[in-house]
């Protein structure tokens, strides 16, 4: 079955244009977010495209389940929130970044927020080589994995902050993260880590009361 | 940081007055005395919300409970007992008498230190012949060390790490708040949040007590005979299905400074305590205050609080008639509404420069004296048109000062707490006159002073008012801010997020 792909210019209103299989092509240029995703959607970005929401709220948001999304070759900028301002990732769905940069973005509700380049609560993220950088959270700046979510990050730079608290899952290949990577559970349950191959210069901050399960393989 | 989303004082409790500190700063609840100035002093009871025993468990049952310390003591003056204590445990000094003796060596024939009762601490290490443990404290500005045995400890959450003095934790004690404490008729009114940046919990806390109060009765049970709550909370597992979790935690709260009937974080004197306790157990389910109180996400919140999934909404995607009608229907069906305000403003421009040659000076001015600039959103611009090329300033979150720089300049610099911009220009290149430069950023603080909105905070929604204004709650159990209209709404609201209760739960 041959892609249905839909160019959008600067300027033109995305979230119409979503629709079931349907990939978007944006053109080079600033594109207005925030954007909602409540369908199976691509997002490709020619050389160049932005997608900038001004600090209007996430720049993506998942909040539906049963979601399949990818997002390639895209700049998300500008998110702003309590939690992903890049990406906010909180229902069960798949959503796979390729060669995005998320940047700019901040999460500082309450004293800090959450995940400023991206929060994920539910759901699958995978990140392959994607860039990370000048985003802002208390915990997190760049990404948060919470809840029960699963995230697998291969490739890629991650200029902050990496947390994966409760009992998420999450794995980092062949990626360099320059900041800190905060592993927490709770009393009832602890995250799942692999690291294989990856740099973290900050150093893995395992917490000694309730810590995660750590798994570090050539790295 | 300044950190907004704490309280900046404690006045009294519906004032609408405007407190007398800067946002952040919370002189009564962040004393900085030291352990050694409140030594001695007594904790005696509460006096304060005695509630009737009631609501004791019928879902608790007699089986073991999941997570937190399993073993309670039945001295009801005595706080939870760990079975085990190991090397990282997060605690406090909690004895029969007023001071907490530390000795120098592992077998405590020496007296090295004495604190207060209730001085937190972290176990170093633990001696395998005596069982005794050394245990860091803070004394002030300092860490010090002693042994003490392991009867004297009781694993209580981590306290906050202190802003104001790098390095070190909270300076607060935990005093036991005696009585029954557990919620009889709980409204959001009775949430007030301490000296934690949690906001987006007891918004939450809030935002579930005022829609589905039997929510929160549900989930605290007071335990009469050990004296202790076991708190109901409720974690996802992948794929969504929701289970419960039981925390199970005394009423030992960290205090402030010089008053042990003055929790620190959650909770009021003379106020309802339910808020704290719940705070308590979220932290000691989470990792502790520290962990819980550098943010966190609303929706989370209320799910693990009510077990249902919380849903988003962006005041971005509404248009101003619909903000009242969507507000009434999401209350009339029982939903627990929390908002979130606007992170930042941006500012108008101003014309602060004056000087003439190269060098110019200025102060930004501020429209209430809470804000602030957030480093690295400022910019200055020629509305002459005569500097060719942006200056901006090269400054980052929690930064003092910061350079001004840009193509036109030879030097600059902005203190983010005098408001002081110095600019140096390079020869040829600066304005006409330094009045033609205009400056602008981005600021936290009171973003709107008139209806009293704080940036970067979460409130609960109370009601409609009058069919055409909000009222929201601000979780800091002060400063609430006036009704505000759809518009204003619009303006500074960000996120709304909205739970609605199982079935069974919803009414009072």
């Amino acid at each position: 079955m041959s892609e249905t792909i839909v160019r959008v210019l600067p300027g033109e209103a995305i979230e119409p244009q979503l629709r079931a299989g349907v990939t978007l092509l944006l053109a080079a240029g600033v594109h207005r977010a925030p954007v909602v995703i409540e369908c199976n959607v691509t997002l490709r970005g020619e050389a160049g495209a932005v997608l900038e929401a001004d600090r209007a709220g996430s720049v993506l948001a998942v909040e539906a389940d049963g979601l399949t999304v990818r997002v390639e070759g895209l700049t998300l900028r500008g998110g702003a929130g309590e939690a992903g301002g890049g990406l906010r990732l909180a229902g069960w769905s798949e959503v796979t970044l390729v060669n995005v940069v998320l940047e700019d973005n901040e999460a500082t509700q309450s004293s800090g927020g959450v995940g400023g380049g991206a929060f994920v609560l539910r759901g699958s993220l995978t990140a392959e080589d994607c860039t990370f950088q000048r985003n802002r959270a208390g915990v997190g700046s760049d990404l948060a994995v919470w809840g029960a979510a699963r995230a697998s990050v291969r490739g890629g730079f991650f200029a902050g902050d990496v947390s994966c608290r409760d009992g998420a899952e999450l794995s980092i290949v062949g990626a360099h993260v320059t900041g800190q990577l905060e592993l927490r559970g709770t009393s009832t349950r602890a995250p799942q880590v692999v690291l294989k191959g990856a740099r973290i210069d900050g150093g893995v901050h395992n917490d000694v009361n309730q810590p995660a399960t750590l798994s570090v393989e050539d790295g | 940081m300044l950190q907004h989303a704490q309280r900046p004082s404690r006045p009294a409790r519906e004032a609408d007055t405007e407190p007398s500190q800067q946002a952040g700063a919370r002189p009564d609840k962040q004393a900085r005395l030291g352990n050694a100035a409140i030594a001695g002093q007594q904790g005696g009871p509460s006096g304060e919300s005695a509630l009737a025993d009631n609501e004791i468990s019928s879902w608790l049952g007699d089986g073991p409970q999941i997570g937190g310390p399993q073993t309670a003591s039945t001295d009801t003056s005595q706080p939870i007992r760990a079975t085990a204590v190991r090397t990282g445990n997060w605690g406090a000094l909690i004895g029969k008498t007023d001071k907490a003796q530390l000795f120098s060596d592992a077998t405590l024939k020496t007296e090295a230190l004495s604190v207060a009762d209730g001085t937190p601490c972290e176990v170093i290490r633990t001696d395998d012949t005596t069982k005794n443990l050394l245990v860091q404290v803070r004394v002030g500005k300092e860490k010090k060390q002693g042994w003490v045995k392991p009867d004297l400890f009781s694993v209580q959450p981590d306290l906050n790490v202190d802003d104001e003095a790098p390095g070190f934790r909270d300076d607060f004690i935990y005093a036991q708040q005696k009585g029954d404490h557990s919620p009889v008729e709980p409204k959001g009114k009775d949430t007030a949040q301490g000296a934690l940046g949690d906001c987006y919990f007891i918004a939450s806390m809030a935002a579930v007590a005022n829609a589905s109060p039997n929510s929160i009765k549900d989930a605290i049970k007071y335990n009469k005979a050990a004296d202790t709550y076991t708190v109901r909370f409720f974690e996802e597992s992948y794929g969504g299905a929701a289970k419960p979790v039981y925390i199970t935690v005394d009423a030992f709260l960290p205090t402030v400074a010089g008053n042990r009937n003055d929790p620190a974080y959650a909770g009021e004197p003379g106020g309802k305590l339910w808020p704290a306790i719940m705070e308590k157990a979220y932290a000691q389910w989470k990792g502790g205050y520290d962990a819980i109180g550098k943010g966190g996400y609303g929706a989370q919140a209320m799910a693990e609080i009510t077990g249902a999934r919380s849903q988003q909404k962006s005041p971005s995607s509404m248009k101003v008639d619909e903000v009242i009608p969507y507000f009434e229907a999401a209350k009339k069906s029982g939903m627990a509404i929390y908002a979130a305000v606007e992170n930042s403003r941006a500012s108008d421009a101003q014309t602060p420069f004056t000087g003439t040659g190269n060098k110019l000076s200025g102060t930004v001015t501020h429209s209430h004296r809470w804000n602030h600039i957030v480093p690295g959103t400022v910019s200055i611009t020629d509305k002459a048109g005569k500097v060719k090329g942006g200056i901006s300033d090269s400054g980052r979150e929690g930064d003092k000062e910061a350079k001004l720089q840009g193509t036109p300049l030879s030097a600059g610099s902005i203190n983010y707490k005098t408001n002081a911009a110095d600019l140096t220009f390079k020869d040829n290149m600066g304005p006409g006159k330094a009045e033609d430069l205009e400056l602008r950023f981005k600021y936290q603080g009171a973003v709107n002073a008139e209806k009293l909105l704080v940036a970067n905070h979460a409130y609960a929604f109370e009601g409609v008012v009058n069919g055409k204004e909000l009222q929201f709650y601000n979780p800091w159990g002060t400063w609430q801010p006036k009704p505000i209209t759809p518009q204003e709404f619009l303006n500074h609201f960000t996120n709304i997020s909205t739970n609605k209760a199982p079935a069974g739960a919803t009414t009072a």
